[in-house]
C-alpha cells in the first residue's frame, strides 16, 4: 500500500487523535468496569445499566478513528501505538479505582507492548 | 501469584473468552467485507444494504457477546490486571487465521510475538498484591 508523505498539520491531527482514541478506549473498559456488579451481584443489571451502553458506544468511537488512522499509516504502525491504551489503563485504574500500579504490573505492561510490536512487524511484511 | 489467581481468576478467564471472541467476531466479519466496494454498495439501495448488514451481523453479535462477557469478567478484579489481557485477542486470532485461513503466510516475528505477549498477561495476571 502506497501512502502520501504527511504535512505537519497532518501529524498534529493523527497525534491528537492516536492520543485520545486509545484514552477513550482505556476509558470505555472503565466504564464497562462500572457497569459490571461485584463478585455475585445480579449480571442482568449489566444491560440495565448506562454505563454499559456508554462505554460500548467509546468502544465504537475509538474503532472508527482506528479505521481512520490506517488509512494514514501502516499497519505496523497503528496496532503498537494502540498498546498506549493499556498505559491510560494503569492510569486510570490508578487514579478513579485508586489500584496500585506495581513494578510487576508495568513489567508486564511492557512485556505485552513488546510482543504487539512483534506481531506488528511480523504482519507488517 | 496464587493469591492473585484467587482474586483476578474468574475475571482472567471472562476475559479470555472475551479476547477469544473479539478475535473471532472479527474474522467473522473482515472476511465478508474483503472484496465488497462499501460505498457502492451503500449507494445501491436498502436490499443491499440489508444484505451487507446480514454478512456483518454474525461477526457483531459475536462481539456484542463478547463485550457482556468482559463487563461480567471486569467485575472480578482490578481493571489494571484484566483489561491488559484482551492482548491475548492477537493470540486467538493469529491460530483462528491459521486454521480458518490456512493460505495466509504467518512469519516467524509474529509467532515469537505471540508468545511474548503471552509471557507478559502471565506476568501481569500474577500480578495482584492487596
Amino acid at each position: 500500500m502506497t501512502m502520501n508523505p504527511l504535512s505537519v498539520k497532518e501529524i498534529i491531527i493523527i497525534i491528537v487523535i492516536l492520543l485520545s482514541s486509545t484514552c477513550i478506549s482505556s476509558l470505555a473498559s472503565y466504564f464497562l468496569k462500572k457497569a459490571s456488579p461485584a463478585d455475585g451481584g445480579n449480571k442482568i443489571k449489566i444491560l440495565l445499566s448506562p454505563f454499559f451502553y456508554l462505554g460500548g458506544v467509546m468502544y465504537v468511537v475509538s474503532a472508527a478513528a482506528n479505521i481512520y488512522l490506517l488509512q494514514k499509516l501502516p499497519y505496523a504502525i497503528v496496532l503498537p501505538l494502540g498498546s498506549l491504551t493499556y498505559i491510560w489503563t494503569m492510569f486510570f485504574s490508578n487514579r478513579l479505582l485508586g489500584e496500585k500500579i506495581t513494578g510487576r504490573k508495568i513489567l508486564g505492561m511492557c512485556i505485552i507492548i513488546a510482543g504487539v510490536v512483534l506481531v506488528a512487524l511480523g504482519k507488517g511484511k | 501469584m496464587i493469591e492473585s489467581l484467587k482474586k483476578n481468576g474468574k475475571g482472567i478467564i471472562l476475559l479470555l473468552i472475551s479476547a477469544f471472541s473479539l478475535a473471532l467476531g472479527q474474522l467473522l466479519w473482515k472476511k465478508p467485507l474483503e472484496n465488497v466496494d462499501i460505498p457502492l454498495v451503500l449507494a445501491s439501495g436498502f436490499s443491499g444494504i440489508w444484505s451487507l448488514f446480514l454478512k456483518v451481523l454474525p461477526g457483531f453479535i459475536v462481539y456484542a457477546i463478547g463485550a457482556v462477557v468482559m463487563t461480567i469478567g471486569l467485575g472480578y478484579g482490578e481493571l489494571s490486571v484484566l483489561q491488559p489481557i484482551n492482548s491475548m485477542s492477537y493470540v486467538f486470532a493469529l491460530i483462528l487465521s491459521a486454521i480458518f485461513v490456512p493460505t495466509e503466510s504467518i512469519s516467524v516475528i509474529t509467532v515469537i510475538g505471540v508468545f511474548v505477549v503471552i509471557a507478559g498477561v502471565i506476568v501481569i495476571g500474577g500480578s495482584s498484591k492487596k
